[in-house]
């Protein structure tokens, strides 16, 4: 394949650090119940707030629940939480961002205005009214966060359709009497799939962010559901007896965003054919 | 379907009186003026013209492809009887790619570089045809085949870069023959090759009118090609239609100045360098057109009388040439 021809793990080192930290989240995410030591659920309140130990690794919360479990099965909450939210911002912003892109004139101008005023609202912000309309629940979360993605791509989308239009084979297509659908499946998707995949990879990292976010502030994941947000929140209460409450989410959380973002930088390097000697 | 049709006259395209102008900020600005053009069955007829003549536009509008701020302001275009102006976007995509094909300048960059070329030459099939992929592909094959491509088995599993120019337009050329068309568009198929690759196309071209009895239109702005391929010639000039007849006609006794023009400007095997005339000025914007003969402000025999529409003067059966002074020219040549 031309595409990996040349390649090298070594001067992509960075793509390597982000594959190896998102592999291992992806990997606690699908077989967390294997890995994880103890139930996420299982109350000891004779255990409670205990130091890691040999038996307990990265100690218990205030419940006496083992923290590793909670941290590995708080994972497949932020990957499938991710996973949908990317999938609704990458389908509704492509077909908005290619319709608007194909269709031109009216059709874009009411589209991308109204990306413009979803991009205008900070984030979190209007996550937070997304879920206040939608009430609180880890799908709501996941419907709010995907919206907010929705603009950033349709604006990609339309622009890498806009110069795949600008094309020969485009009117070349139409040239055989192509319709409009057929056109944009076959041959203009094609075009506009690598930049949104490189998109993609940064979104996760962001999407990840968000939803450790709103279920810091109770929106999102709700107890006994572990997530490194609403972890983190429990943590805040026992900063001084128990670091380890809030550090060990906040490092699963750290380690999780850094390695969409090296993988989406990686990615963007790598397919980016400027980028490539 | 209620098709307005005509009585079918034997010709494959028939354009009467066409004007297409562009919408602009400034107005509608006129690019194709009232121009006439028909094709007979089997025949290969240039349309010869500089950039910006208005060639390509008029050729979009027989394809129902006119981009976006032209519009037809009026005349009629019917292939085989059957009228193509004024019909639905669904009646015009059934006829393109199906009844006519265009074959465009650049092939390499008119192939889909995602995709595969058999997949590509077979399409129009899957379109109109609703044949499977697999027997399209099976089709495509022949059909690069017919182009005299090599390795056609090969071939039709690689992607267009992988090709040469002579191979794409081949592929390309195979893919408007997919569906046996009556008229082929053929829009500088040429320029963008080699000489020697250039008369393999031409070849091929003369070959599949001879075979199929493809009616052709030929659009160009090289005069060499058109006297080794056409039969009929239009000469276009800002827009118009400034002279038309058989292509030994046209070449032998030149008629319009702008004609004379253009052959005089040509570089030529026997003549000297020094002999080549290039016609002062350019051609004028579509809104800047002297008044009455477009071509007066460029032309070195221009008089008060050509600030009138210039009229339709028959030279010989068949050679129209639009100049008051066609006659007198063609006693001084």
């Amino acid at each position: 394949m031309t595409l990996f021809s040349g390649f090298s793990w070594i001067r992509h080192g960075l793509l390597l650090l982000g594959v190896i930290l998102v592999g291992l989240v992806v990997f606690c995410a699908v077989a967390a119940s294997i890995i994880a030591p103890y139930s996420p659920f299982d109350l000891d309140v004779t255990l409670m707030l205990q130091a890691p130990s040999a038996e307990h690794w990265l100690g218990t919360d205030e419940l006496g629940r083992d923290v590793l479990s909670r941290t590995i099965y708080a994972a497949q909450i932020s990957v499938e939480v991710a996973l949908v939210a990317v999938g609704v911002g990458v389908i509704g912003g492509t077909v908005i961002g290619v319709l608007a892109a194909y269709f031109g004139g009216f059709v874009d101008i009411i589209l991308m205005r109204l990306m413009e005023l979803l991009f205008s609202f900070p984030a979190i912000l209007l996550a937070i009214v997304l879920m206040a309309s939608l009430g609180t629940s880890i799908l709501n979360a996941m419907i709010a966060i995907g919206i907010i993605f929705i603009p950033g791509f349709a604006r990609l989308a339309r622009a890498t359709t806009i110069e795949a239009m600008q094309q020969q084979y485009i009117e070349a297509a139409r040239a055989i009497g192509m319709s409009h659908l057929r056109i944009l499946v076959r041959e203009i998707l094609p075009n506009v799939v690598t930049p949104l995949l490189v998109e993609a990879a940064v979104a996760f990292a962001y999407a990840v962010l968000l939803e450790s976010a709103l279920s810091f502030l109770g929106l999102g994941a709700q107890p006994p559901d572990p997530s490194w947000g609403n972890m983190l929140n429990t943590g805040r209460g026992f900063m001084a007896q128990a670091p380890w409450l809030s550090i060990v989410p906040g490092m699963a959380l750290f380690l999780c965003v850094l390695g969409f973002n090296l993988l989406g930088d990686g990615l963007r390097d790598m397919l980016d054919p400027h980028l490539r000697d | 379907m209620s098709q307005p049709k005509q009585p079918f006259d034997g010709l494959t395209l028939d354009i009467k009186h066409l004007s297409i102008a562009f919408q602009t900020r400034q107005g509608s600005v006129t690019v194709v003026d009232d121009i006439s053009l028909n094709i007979g069955k089997g025949e290969i007829v240039g349309v010869i013209g500089e950039s910006g003549s208005g060639k390509t536009i008029a050729s979009l509008a027989v394809l129902g492809m006119l981009p976006r701020g032209a519009r037809v302001l009026e005349g009629t275009v019917h292939l085989s009887g059957d009228s193509l102006l004024d019909q639905p976007e669904s009646y015009q995509r059934a006829i393109r790619g199906d009844r006519v094909a265009l074959i465009p300048q650049d092939a390499l960059r008119a192939l889909n570089p995602t995709l595969q070329v058999g997949l590509q030459v077979g399409e129009p099939l899957t379109l109109h045809r609703g044949i499977s992929w697999t027997t399209a592909r099976k089709k495509a094959v022949e059909l690069l085949r017919s182009v005299e491509l090599r390795d056609p088995e090969q071939r039709a599993d690689e992607y267009p870069h992988q090709f040469s120019g002579g191979m794409q337009q081949r592929a390309m050329i195979a893919m408007g023959l997919s569906t046996e068309p009556e008229l082929l568009i053929a829009d500088e198929p040429t320029t963008a090759l080699d000489v020697t690759v250039q008369a393999q196309v031409l070849d091929l071209l003369r070959n599949i009118r001879d075979t199929h009895g493809t009616s052709i239109l030929f659009i160009t702005h090289d005069l060499g090609v058109v006297a080794t391929l056409c039969d009929r010639v239009y000469v276009m000039y800002s827009g118009a239609i400034v002279e038309e007849g058989p292509v030994e006609q046209i070449f032998s006794n030149p008629s319009h100045p702008y004609t004379r023009g253009l052959l005089d400007a040509t570089p030529r095997v026997h003549g000297t360098l020094t002999g080549l005339k290039p016609i002062p000025g350019q051609i004028p914007l579509p809104d800047a057109r002297p008044v009455g003969c477009r071509f007066s402000d460029r032309c070195a025999f221009a008089g008060a009388e050509c600030r009138q529409t210039p009229p339709a003067v028959t030279v010989q059966e068949g050679h129209v040439a639009y100049c008051v002074k066609a006659l007198e020219l063609e006693l001084e040549a």
